[in-house]
Parts: C-alpha cells; structure tokens; sequence
C-alpha cells in the first residue's frame, strides 16, 4: 500500500519534470500556431476588414470602385425601403424560425437525453445523419414536396382536401419550412448534450421530495438546460439571418433575404461597395446576438470546444 | 434502481400520458427529418423528364443520364480533387494548431481560440465574397486557387475542435515513456502522438471533406467556368430547368454525407476520445 503510493509519487515527480521541460517557446508556439492563424486571419479576418473599408467606397460605372470615401451606401440602405425591409425581414424570420425550431428540437433532445436504452445510439445517429447532407439536397428536396405538383398537393388533392393546388413553394412560408428543417439538426445537439449531462440523482431528489414529474421538469431540467438552449438559440440564429439557399430555392421572388441580395449585388450587379454594406448589417446583427447572449452561454459552449 | 422504480410509481399515469405526448413529437420531427429525403430518393427513379406525383413507374433513366453528363461528371471529378486537397491543408495545420492550443501557453491565446471559430460564425455568403475582395486584390483570377483557400479556411475550425477534444484526454504518459526510453520529440510526434490522435484527425478532415463536398453559397463566389464543383452544377439545374437528374446529383450527395456521421459515431465511442457533442 505505502510502496504503491510511494511510486506512484515517484512517477507523477518524474511526469512533472518531463514536462517542465517542455517549453512553449515562442518557435514551438509560433510552428503550432503560426499556419492555422494566419490562414485563418489573413484569408478569414482581413477580408472582413476590407468589406468594412470597400463599404465606404464610390461605386463607378461597370464595376469599378473608385478610392473616394463615401456614405452613399449606408444612406442608400438606410433610405430604400427594399433593401431596408429585405434586411429587417430577415431578421424576422431568422427570429421566428429560431423559435420554432426550438419548439420542436427540444422535445426531441430531451428525450434523446433521458432515453437510455437499445436505440439510443441509433436515433443520436439519425439526427446527426441530415447534419451531414448537403443543405443543397435537403432544400431542394423541400422543393419536392411543396411544388404545385409535389407531393403535399398530390396527397391533399387526393384525399379531396383541395380542389387546387395549394401555392406553398415560392412562398415566406416555404423559405421558413427549409429553414427550420436544415437548422433542426444542430438545435436539438446543444441541447441534448446538457440535458444528458445533468445528474439524475437530482430528478429523483426532486420527486423523492414530492415535485410531480411536471414540476420536477419545470424546477429542475428546464433550468438546468437554458446553456444549451441559449447555445442552440445562437447556432439557429446565425445560421437563419445569413441563409442562402432556403430563400433562393423555395422563396423565389416572393421571400428574398439578404444573403440572397448580397450574392447579386456582388456578382450580378458587381456593386461591391452596396454589397458591403449589406454585409456590415448583416454580421453587426449577428454580433448584436452573440454579444447579447454571451452573458448567458460561451462561444465555447455553443461550438462544442472543450478546452 | 428498484426503490428508484417505486419512488416514481405514484405518479404513473400524468408520467405516461407525457410520454405519450413526447412519443408523438419524437415520431413527428423524425418523420419531418427524414420524410423529405426518402421523396428525393423516390422521385430520382421517374421515367419522365418532369418532376410531379404520382410516381406511376420507376426507371433507373436519369442515372445512366447522369453518367452521360459530362459537365457533372468534369465537376464530380474537380469537386473530389478539390475536397481532397483542402481537407488535407487543413488536416496538416489545423492538427498543428490543435497541439499548439491544448499545449501551449502563450501571449493572446485567448483570440486564438476565437479565431478559429470565425469561418464557422460568419455566414458562408460573407466569408465567399470577403475572400473574392481580397483575392481579386492580389490580382488572382478566380477558380482554383479561391477555392482551395477557401475551402481550407472552412475546415479548418472541424479540424482544431475534433483533434483538441481528443487531445484534452490524450494519455501523455506514453509520450513521457518514449522521451524517456531515448526517442527524440520527432520521433516521439510521429510513432506516438500521432498514431494516437489519427482518429481525431481521420474524424476532423472528413468533416472538412464532406464540407468542401456539399458547399454552396460560399462556392458560388469562387468557382469559375474552368473550375466549378457538384453543388454549382446542381443548384444551375434548379434554376434552370428541373429534371430529375438533379434527384440523381442529390442522391449520390446524401449517400457520401451518410457515411460521416458512421465515421463519426466510431470515433466518439473509441476510448480515450471526448469528442465534443455539440459538433
């Protein structure tokens, strides 16, 4: 007993001493570090900056930027009620598909998180499985379903719901739809994540102390699962305000938003210095979100970094 | 575990009646999940050159169409050279960087860590134009080279999370046996620690991979005539004309992105890996 403790301190000294002579030199931090930092920074960040700049710029004919600093942007922004309304919808239904897909993720993460028996490996699987398919695919599969002769239409036309086809696809409400089916998957994993994490034995305090089991989901689990519903609240969000390819398959001209109007700023109308701007708006209401949430949840915690 | 059983037993039918009500929800999302995909895979066998219901007879047409298409195979073929050159660029530095975060102290480590998740905060679109701004700057004309930047730059972050989640339960003293026994910290790196994060490392590029696979609205901003991918091939045939050779594109897409999530699976329950949840 004291000889195994003895050289177990032995060992753990001589850990101590190996490691001490590991240094973090400012070489060995700078080859570990150095690539990924400036790939990151220089092809990540500093074009960020230069959207910043470029949105202060003159617009010329056919494209060209001309260096002369301006405002014109902003207040053309500011002052089209397209643009503006495109940008403020946006939000909107980023705000509202979060909800949503809330409503309906965590469910399905509590009880991925409570469920412990045969399946339980399968079905993690099977909310994983979308996560990893093409939002392309899914989206137009989306488009499947909601067209005039999709197959929603064909099956409320056939049970003699509807005389007509019902106009779902090219709709706000078909851009919500792919919206909340593409988010659904990285929603419910943040969620489920904490609520699997949180210790049974306070489930059972809690009913062993008379709590009905709605009680002790309400005074116990839901608190203990807001990190992860603020995490997947931020994720949703995120990923709604700057959705592409929902509005541009499924919202066609009726439901544009502003990424969609980004992209043909910048590659159809090469109106660089507006597209800018829009992406200015874009990435302050994100940070409005993340700096918002961030005294409730980690950036940490929402992208599943440990360390 | 049974006086855990006879604790909750009073309330027996309101805890039922709950399941009952979550049974259905779980059925429902799993049904609105998945429902789509099994319509996709259905529709790609219509015989017709339109996609409508009902489906009256299945024909394997638009496969054999699809092997035909020589501008979707031409960008089948530049879509997995391209994923595999960026999931490899950002396998190498992104290992790197994951060592260097979960090992090192140094001055600002704190902005490094945030850094690498910019490319996964900022929407796709922001991060594809941003780039073009920059690029077109140094006077690169668009194609290949954004793309293997770019795509790398979206990897990158799968990478660094996976491998410093591996890395934070990594059994150190076998390094320490190694350094000890006489072996240099070369040799130590590639005959230990590497060999034992290689499951992180397989499990992070292939989410760069698939990633660099199925991108769209970055992709658009960077791909040219001479160099464009599945996706860009895909998405023209959406907007142009619908035929159910986009379901074909669309199947094959899912089938690679199915095997991930396997990889995945087998990578979070190897032991001595914590691969995070959320990712």
């Amino acid at each position: 007993m004291v000889t195994s403790l003895q050289a177990r301190t032995d060992t753990s000294i001589a850990n101590a001493l190996l490691r001490a002579g590991r240094k973090s030199t400012l070489f060995r931090v700078g080859f570990l570090i150095g690539p990924a930092a400036f790939w990151i920074a220089i092809f990540g960040l500093v074009p960020l900056c230069l959207v910043i700049f470029y949105s202060f710029m003159t617009h010329g004919e056919g494209g060209v930027i001309i260096f002369k600093p301006t405002l014109h942007n902003y207040i053309r922004l500011w002052q089209s009620s397209l643009y503006r309304g495109v940008l403020l919808d946006s939000l909107v239904i980023a705000f509202e598909s979060t909800i949503v897909t809330l409503l309906l993720g965590y469910p399905i993460a509590y009880f991925l998180g409570r469920y412990r028996g045969r399946w339980s490996n399968l079905l993690i699987v099977l909310v994983l499985l979308p996560f990893w398919t093409s939002y392309l695919v899914r989206i137009f599969a989306w488009l499947l379903l909601l067209m005039d002769t999709g197959i929603i239409n064909w099956v409320l036309l056939k049970v003699h719901l509807l005389s007509s086809p019902l106009h779902l696809l090219y709709t706000r409400l078909g851009v919500f739809i792919g919206i909340v089916y593409s988010a659904l998957p990285f929603a419910i994993l943040p969620i489920y994540a904490v609520i699997r994490g949180i210790d049974e034995d306070l489930v059972d305090a809690a009913q062993v102390l008379g709590a009905a089991p709605r009680y002790s989901f309400l005074e116990v689990i839901l608190p203990l699962s807001l990190s992860g519903i603020a995490a997947a609240a931020v994720l949703t969000y995120i990923y709604a305000a700057g959705a592409f390819l929902a509005p541009a398959i499924l919202g066609g001209n009726s439901a544009v938003m502003v990424s969609n109007i980004i992209i043909e700023q910048f590659l159809d109308a090469a109106n660089w210095p507006f597209a800018s701007v829009l992406t200015v708006a874009l990435v302050l209401a994100i940070l409005a979100i993340l700096f918002g949430t961030s005294r409730f949840v980690s950036l940490d915690v929402v992208y599943g970094v440990k360390n | 575990m049974a006086s855990k059983t006879r604790l909750t037993a009073p309330s027996y039918g309101a805890k039922q009646l709950a399941r009952h009500w979550l049974k259905l929800v779980v059925i429902f999302v799993y049904f609105f999940l998945y429902a789509p995909i099994l319509v996709l895979f259905l529709t790609s066998f219509l015989p017709g050159e339109v996609l409508r219901f009902p489906i009256d007879r299945f024909s394997t047409r638009w496969y054999f169409e699809f092997f035909h298409d020589s501008p979707a195979i031409t960008a089948l073929a530049n879509s997995i050279v391209l994923a595999l050159i960026s999931s490899i660029l950002a396998a190498v530095i992104g290992t790197l960087c994951a060592i260097g975060l979960v090992r090192t102290e140094f001055f600002g480590k704190r902005f490094v860590n945030f850094l690498v998740l910019v490319p996964l905060i900022v929407p796709p679109v922001i991060t594809g134009i941003s780039l073009v701004i920059l690029l077109y700057g140094f006077g690169l004309q668009r194609g290949l080279a954004y793309l293997v930047i770019g795509h790398t730059l979206l990897g990158l972050p799968y990478v660094v999370v996976v491998v410093s989640a591996q890395l934070v339960n990594f059994p150190r003293n076998l390094e320490d046996a190694a350094l000890t026994l006489g072996a240099n910290e070369i040799q130590t790196f590639f005959e230990v620690t590497l060999p034992l994060l290689s499951r992180g490392i397989t499990a992070g590029s292939m989410f760069a991979f698939i990633n660099s696979l199925q991108e769209y609205p970055a992709t658009q901003a960077w791909a040219a005539p001479d160099f464009y991918t599945l996706p860009i091939v895909m998405y023209n045939k959406i907007r142009d004309q619908l035929s159910p050779e986009i379901n074909v594109i669309g199947v094959f897409m899912v089938l690679i992105g199915a095997l991930l999530p396997i990889v995945g699976e087998y990578v979070r329950r190897s032991p001595g890996s914590a691969l995070p949840e959320a990712i």
